[in-house]
């Protein structure tokens, strides 16, 4: 009975101790999500406040902002710090210009290097990426040493950041990380690349060419980009050499790149070279034709719809016929007993519009 | 002279809002595409800037309902990078002018006062 006893009360004890655990951890729960809620409140009214602060300074100069003690005490919180950074950084990804000159100047008034130091060399991939962006909107050169150390980065956000904001510092001469880049560069990042690029001197253009015959196919396609955001008219005969390139997705873009920097033989090269390209490539020279070509082209255009069975070339061929006034061709060629039902079909639509 | 503003970005939104007033302009804020073609249709203004991307309607079927509304209002279009094609689209359907952001807000305006000086 006393043994029974003692052991009902062991358990009673037990129960108790578990039911405050619950108790404390509910409160703690409870808490948590009290300071987190107060958190996100507070964050959604302090960047909106500091949004209002900002788009206020971009027009009427830092002098509200800088002299707002109140609002600048807020600055003492650290969450409040790296709202304020991160608006910044968003408000430089939006504007340029004198809008730009504002930002830099409220970031060094208010002295936020250090946190963006602290976010640069964190071993937290996202908080390197935050500090690039700082950095490079803020046009912090003392970063560039250690951004440029982040271009071996194995997180592809770092490394792609990095990229971006070697290239904001330094311009043209900060691409040098091309000739020997094995990962790909995105089509975003080769736009990115470019939109941040405003000025190449003519002597800088040689480096092209090493991109050119790069192992790397973006990099390939990126300095056809560049050559056609910058008509490198020297780089005709390089990119004339890429239409033997193993990749249809890089020959067709050196067409598209010839087109911008076509000079008086670009087009006999291309028709040169059309019998020993596949369909696609094909398509596009006769693309090429549509834009730049003139009736001197007809035999050839003539020949391509005698030989060819690709529906895609067919089409895009009696479209541009039609176009140069070639209608007494193309009605004669309906009339052709062993065409096809389906060209005969293209033939006549083309002919009726 | 009234000017719609139609952008989902608040800071962009903002910005232009603070300039746009200190000249003189009545201004109105629509954060999504619906409610700007609302207003456009009840109260046309003089102006309008529009983001391409924005929530319930893109800028191009704000353009559109202009257009559809036979509405004689000149349309600055605010693209990103990559939406070359958008913007060809947008021209197509009437814009007047367009930028890229990141854009210079100076410049914006100057834009603006343009058009609405031959208004």
């Amino acid at each position: 009975m006393i043994i029974l006893k003692i052991q009902l009360y062991n358990l009673t004890l037990a129960l108790v101790v578990l039911l405050l655990l619950v108790i404390l951890l509910i409160i703690g729960v409870i808490i948590y999500g009290y300071r987190n809620y107060q958190f996100i409140n507070n964050a959604q009214l302090w960047k909106k406040r500091i949004e209002e602060k900002i788009s206020y300074s971009i027009f009427n100069g830092t002098y509200n902002l800088l002299n707002d003690t109140e609002f600048l005490s807020l600055l003492e919180n650290k969450n409040f710090k790296k709202i304020f950074i991160s608006v910044l950084i968003e408000s430089d990804q939006r504007f340029v210009g004198d809008a730009h000159k504002t930002l830099k100047e409220i970031f060094h008034g208010l002295k936020l290097d250090d946190l963006a130091w602290e976010k640069l060399k964190s071993s937290n991939s996202y908080q390197n990426v935050r500090g690039i962006q700082v950095m490079t909107a803020m046009n912090n050169r003392d970063a560039i040493g250690t951004i440029t150390n982040l271009l071996d980065h194995y997180n592809p956000y770092v490394y792609s950041e990095a990229q971006y904001s070697i290239v904001r510092f330094n311009g043209f001469q900060g691409l040098s990380f091309l000739q020997s880049l094995e990962k790909p560069l995105s089509e975003w990042q080769q736009m990115r690349l470019l939109q941040a690029l405003h000025n190449v001197a003519e002597s800088d253009f040689h480096v092209v060419s090493k991109w050119l015959i790069s192992t790397n196919l973006s990099v390939i396609d990126f300095a056809l980009a560049f050559i056609r955001k910058f008509r490198i008219l020297t780089a005709h005969d390089s990119i004339v050499g890429l239409l033997n390139h193993n990749s249809t997705d890089i020959r067709i873009s050196a067409i598209k790149t010839l087109q911008t920097i076509e000079n008086q033989e670009t087009l006999s090269i291309l028709i040169n070279s059309y019998p020993l390209q596949n369909e696609k490539v094909k398509v596009q020279i006769i693309k090429f034709i549509d834009r730049s070509g003139n009736n001197t082209q007809i035999p050839f255009l003539h020949s391509v719809l005698e030989n060819e069975s690709d529906i895609h070339i067919y089409i895009n061929t009696v479209k541009l016929l039609k176009k140069l006034n070639e209608q007494e061709y193309l009605t004669k060629k309906i009339t052709d007993v062993n065409l096809a039902p389906e060209y005969r079909q293209v033939l006549q639509n083309a002919l009726s519009k | 002279m009234k000017i719609l503003l139609a952008e989902d970005d608040e800071l962009i939104l903002k910005t232009i809002e603070h300039k746009l007033k200190n000249e003189g302009y009545d201004i109105i804020l629509c954060r999504n595409g619906k409610e700007a073609i609302d207003h456009i249709v009840s109260d046309p203004p003089d102006l309008v800037v529009t983001d391409i991307m924005m929530p319930f309607a893109s800028g191009i079927e704000i353009l559109s309902a202009i257009q559809q509304h036979n509405l004689s209002i000149n349309v600055i279009v605010l693209s990103s990078l990559g939406q070359e094609d958008v913007v060809e689209d947008a021209f197509i359907l009437g814009a007047s002018d367009f930028m890229v952001k990141p854009f210079n807000p100076n410049e914006l305006v100057l834009r603006i006062k343009r058009l609405l000086r031959f208004k």
